[in-house]
């Protein structure tokens, strides 16, 4: 865990559509994406946080606040999701 | 510009389409949609439905304004669209594309560029390729100059085309070509093939030509090929009789039988919009429509769902047709050359009959199962 900043790129917009929460590539062809990326409800939340720069540790501790979950899945499972999001471009450090 | 129907789409958008639309179980969604930002083009092609002259002031101050365009955008993110297909005449004829271009991929539009790629300058292509479309559809009319020009009929269209065409793949920027087949191009259909195929580019093409839908109830007549050689199409390569079999399994609960007007797709996922802000209920099919500039996107989508549920109330022979399996008759027909939904029209209804026995004629066991299913 780092406290470096993290901020969304412009490569993505997170829109819904039907039921699902989708990251729309910008700058990408949408061949080159290996899947569609849809997002949950927790990386949804965590989207919305990073709209402006954020440490690990601020979003893991507004996880923490706002869902019943425990410091060690939310580390683990935030680590993992900016991981992705950081392997597709679609965040980058502020 | 050649037309697309969802008898041969456009781009590959099934997945994406297939998986968002999964929870709706039939339910409608606008997912998609096309929009027309002018009937104005720089070609003057023999064949087309829509086009008007590149300087037609007339048409031109019809046209809806940058910001009318960019108000029934947000209109559509808010109502969920998702895919876009930007098309004309010709849409980078307006001044105003890049930025109602720029606006909508900002938006998180996934857009579908239907072009002639005469008009694809260093700038377009740069702004493509910074903005990445979902794809790039371009309509080829020969691969020589005097074919492709006997079609557009504007001297300069040949190379300006391919120009553009070498701009978006030294960029790497999603492209597809069509063509529309006709007396004026038919001998060229396996050079345009081959170039598709050297340039590692799909390529798809139709011969059933359309009838203008501003009302005259125009038909090109004499570029139109004989119906045997559209119908013999089917016929010329794999991926055309791969088409077909997805046609079919795809039409076989669709039937003109149905008790529906609109027994296709048509304002199930997707819907149209006019140059001028009308919306209807697909690209062909253009009565009833409504002014976006009058009502809110939304309101006109609510509307156009009661065309689903039309009833037939004419009794006409294709409630009792049997070899429609491949019919491409529909109510946009109807509505182009006699003004209503139901009427038949006896070419594509010809062209349908043709199309439906050729196919049955194709052997293949996938094919004669799925047949078997359909009777």
């Amino acid at each position: 865990m780092t406290d470096r900043k993290i901020v969304r790129s412009n490569n993505f917009i997170f829109r819904q559509i039907v039921e699902e929460l989708v990251l729309v590539p910008i700058r990408q062809n949408v061949a080159e994406l290996d899947s569609i990326y849809t997002l949950n409800e927790l990386g949804a939340f965590v989207w919305g946080k990073l709209e402006s720069p954020r440490s690990y540790t601020e979003i893991e501790e507004a996880i923490l606040a706002d869902f019943e979950v425990d410091v060690e899945t939310a580390r683990t499972d935030l680590q993992t999701f900016m991981d992705e999001l950081t392997r597709i471009g679609a965040v980058e450090e502020a | 510009m050649s037309l697309d129907c969802n008898i041969d789409q456009s781009v590959d958008f099934e997945e994406w389409g297939a998986i968002l639309s999964a929870p709706l179980q039939g339910g409608r969604y606008p997912l998609s949609a096309t929009f027309e930002l002018t009937n104005r083009c720089n070609f003057n092609c023999a064949h087309c439905y829509i086009n008007l002259p590149a300087n037609d002031e007339a048409a031109r101050e019809r046209e809806l304004t940058t910001e009318q365009v960019k108000v029934i955008i947000d209109q559509m993110v808010a109502a969920g669209v998702l895919f876009l297909t930007l098309t004309g005449g010709e849409p980078l004829l307006r001044p105003d594309f890049t930025e109602i271009y720029t606006y909508a991929r900002h938006k998180g539009l996934l857009v579908i560029l239907f072009t002639n790629g005469a008009l694809i300058t260093e700038e377009i292509a740069d702004l493509l390729n910074d903005l990445r479309p979902f794809s790039v559809d371009i309509s080829i009319y020969g691969a020589s100059r005097s074919v492709f020009e006997a079609v557009t009929r504007v001297s300069g269209t040949f190379s300006r085309c391919f120009a553009g065409i070498e701009r978006l793949l030294l960029r790497g920027i999603p492209l597809s070509l069509k063509t529309e087949l006709m007396t004026l191009n038919i001998d060229e259909i396996a050079e345009m093939k081959a170039f598709a195929d050297e340039k590692g580019l799909k390529f798809r093409y139709d011969g059933l030509l359309w009838p203008r839908l501003d009302g005259t109830g125009e038909f090109p007549r004499e570029v139109q090929l004989p119906l045997d050689m559209v119908v013999d199409l089917d016929n010329w390569d794999n991926e055309r009789h791969d088409a077909v079999k997805t046609e079919i399994v795809r039409l076989k609960d669709l039937k003109t039988r149905d008790e529906r007007v609109f027994s296709c797709g048509a304002g199930l996922r997707s819907f149209h919009i006019d140059s001028e802000g009308r919306m209807s209920i697909c690209m062909m099919a253009r009565q009833p429509s409504y002014s976006l500039l009058e009502m809110p996107l939304m309101e006109a989508w609510e509307r156009l769902g009661s065309l689903r549920k039309m009833k037939r109330s004419v009794i006409s022979k294709c409630q009792s047709c049997t070899s429609n399996v491949l019919c491409t008759h529909c109510p946009g027909w109807s509505l182009a050359m006699a003004g209503n939904h139901e009427s038949v029209v006896e070419f594509v209804c010809d062209h349908g009959r043709l199309r439906s026995e050729n196919g049955l004629g194709i052997k293949s066991s996938k094919f004669m199962e799925v047949i078997e299913n359909y009777e």
